[in-house]
């Protein structure tokens, strides 16, 4: 029974952390910087989710995080499932090809993170009839350069989720490097 | 025998010694005149208290200098200062001007219209960067139900996607899946708005032989009541028609900068305003009613500025304010 309790209470941890730095993306940065492309800030909590948990479990995060996001966007749902599902597959299957102990690691793969979903949801729109005419390129660029500065400063806050709720981190050497 | 017992030269050396003052003030001295044996010292003392004066001057001086220079650093650390009070103030003083103007453009159109709008600012955007909806701060506690329509003194903005108690999700109409009935104001051809980028739309299902040319202004229809009828969207920029096919597509730049909204109406009922029958084709454009009306009282301009807070600051402010028909639009609706 408290081992449950320790799993919902993690994952809702991560998924109010998803909340908040969605909404410091959407409106904090809005408030700031105004209509300038904003570093995708959640996107750091399904990357450490992706590398660090099981594959069933990345999965019903990643349509967790969906329905968090559902609110912030006007992207059907749908497509923002399939988009959050393909980025933290896509992590995993890179975890599995290619891995080094550093946080260069963890900031690549935010990065990519960041460009993969605007690509899976480019793909995902044009799928299911909704293309996109004039996808923000630029945008993207500077998002997936963005949101990787945000990752070394996130995952040592994630790692201390971790330990906090006495989870097991298949990859903590990555972790405990840049914390 | 010195029969005295004392020493003749020193005896002499004392009184020659005692007798040398007296000799001085005896002698007679030309006013003005330096004795010549006096020169040589005079000279030397000339020398060395002219020094002595340069360098006490030369002290004196670099002390003054470095005590003023403290004292400049010191006044200009507190000019810097007030300098930087003064530019903040200034920024200040500007951004609440620019807000009072905004404001008195948004009470003088409220004010000129039928229609019962509520105001909303501005609190967020889109987390995607290919989707361009905004979030406001009004909600149903406000009265904003799905579909109504959003507004800014220069023409439409989008129209409200999902409402929530007290804040509301507004597709903008540069989103590729809004869908807004327009007509193009010249001809009464009929076509439906959406988006294509952040800053373009397109007019869809016009059909072919309808009469459309570059620089038209494409208006609201009305028909769902969500919008006034006649209230400018944008213009036309660019008008394809195929070899084949029944309609015709165009291009139209929206008059309302969707990247620059801070401020904006929800239009709770539309109150059957039809500015087509206000306003000509060439009246369009900031500010949309200026030209009818009084420029509004500074108190009537501070009661626009508070109605712009956040809906928390005043819950059930708008409670009496109408709320549109709940009838759901058929052109909006192509979203779902």
């Amino acid at each position: 029974m408290k081992e449950k309790l320790k799993l919902g209470g993690n994952v809702l941890l991560f998924l109010l952390a998803t909340l908040l730095l969605a909404t410091v993306q959407t409106s904090l940065w809005f408030q700031i910087f105004g209509y300038f492309p904003s570093p995708a800030l959640w996107i750091p909590v399904l990357i450490y989710v992706a590398l660090n948990r099981s594959t069933l479990e990345t999965i019903i995060y990643s349509y967790l995080t969906a329905f968090v996001l559902a609110s912030m966007t006007a992207m059907p749902e749908g497509v923002l499932m399939i988009s959050c599902l393909g980025v933290a597959l896509t992590a995993q299957v890179f975890k599995k090809r290619i891995y080094w102990v550093s946080a260069s690691y963890i900031m690549m793969v935010s990065g990519l993170g960041a460009l993969f979903f605007q690509l899976y949801h480019w793909g995902a729109a044009y799928v299911f009839g909704d293309p996109l005419s004039s996808p923000a390129i630029i945008d993207w660029l500077i998002e997936a350069l963005l949101t990787p500065l945000a990752a070394p400063v996130l995952f040592p806050v994630f790692r201390w989720f971790d330990r906090i709720t006495d989870r097991v981190e298949p990859m903590a050497e990555i972790t405990a490097r840049v914390s | 025998m010195n029969f005295f017992a004392f020493d003749i030269r020193k005896a002499l050396i004392v009184l020659i010694v005692i007798a040398l003052p007296l000799l001085s003030i005896n002698m007679k001295r030309s006013p003005g005149e330096e004795p010549w044996y006096r020169k040589p010292v005079s000279a030397t003392v000339s020398v060395v208290q002219s020094g002595y004066s340069s360098f006490t001057s030369g002290v004196r001086s670099t002390t003054s200098m470095y005590l003023k220079l403290i004292g400049i650093k010191k006044r200009n650390l507190e000019l810097m200062h007030e300098n930087e009070e003064l530019r903040a103030k200034l920024g200040a003083i500007t951004e609440l001007k620019l807000e009072n103007e905004r404001l008195t453009k948004l009470l003088d159109f409220k004010r000129s219209t039928n229609m019962t709008l509520l105001a909303a600012k501005v609190i967020a955007r889109d987390l995607s960067p290919d989707h361009y909806a905004i979030r406001i701060n009004r909600g149903t506690r406000n009265g904003l139900k799905k579909l109504m329509g959003v507004i800014t003194v220069e023409g439409v903005v989008g129209y409200v996607l999902k409402a929530d108690a007290d804040s509301a999700q507004v597709l903008v109409l540069t989103d590729r899946s809004s869908a807004i009935d327009g007509i193009v104001q010249r001809t009464r051809a009929r076509g439906l708005i959406s988006g294509k980028n952040s800053s373009t739309c397109r007019l869809r299902y016009l059909e072919r032989a309808d009469d459309v040319a570059v620089g038209d202004m494409i208006v609201t229809s009305g028909l769902q009541g969500y919008f006034p009828k006649g209230f400018p969207i944008g213009r036309l920029t660019s008008v394809r028609k195929t070899d084949f096919g029944i309609s015709q597509e165009a291009e139209v730049s929206p008059v309302v900068n969707p990247s620059n909204l801070e401020e904006l109406f929800v239009v709770l009922n539309a109150g059957h305003e039809d500015f087509n029958e206000r306003f000509g084709d060439q009246d369009f454009g900031p500010p949309l009613l200026s030209k009818t009306n009084p420029p509004p009282s500074p108190e009537a301009t501070a009661a626009a500025a508070a109605s712009i807070v956040p809906a928390s600051a005043s819950p059930g402010a708008h409670d009496a304010h109408k709320t549109a028909t709940s009838a759901p639009s058929p052109a909006a609706g192509a979203h779902q």
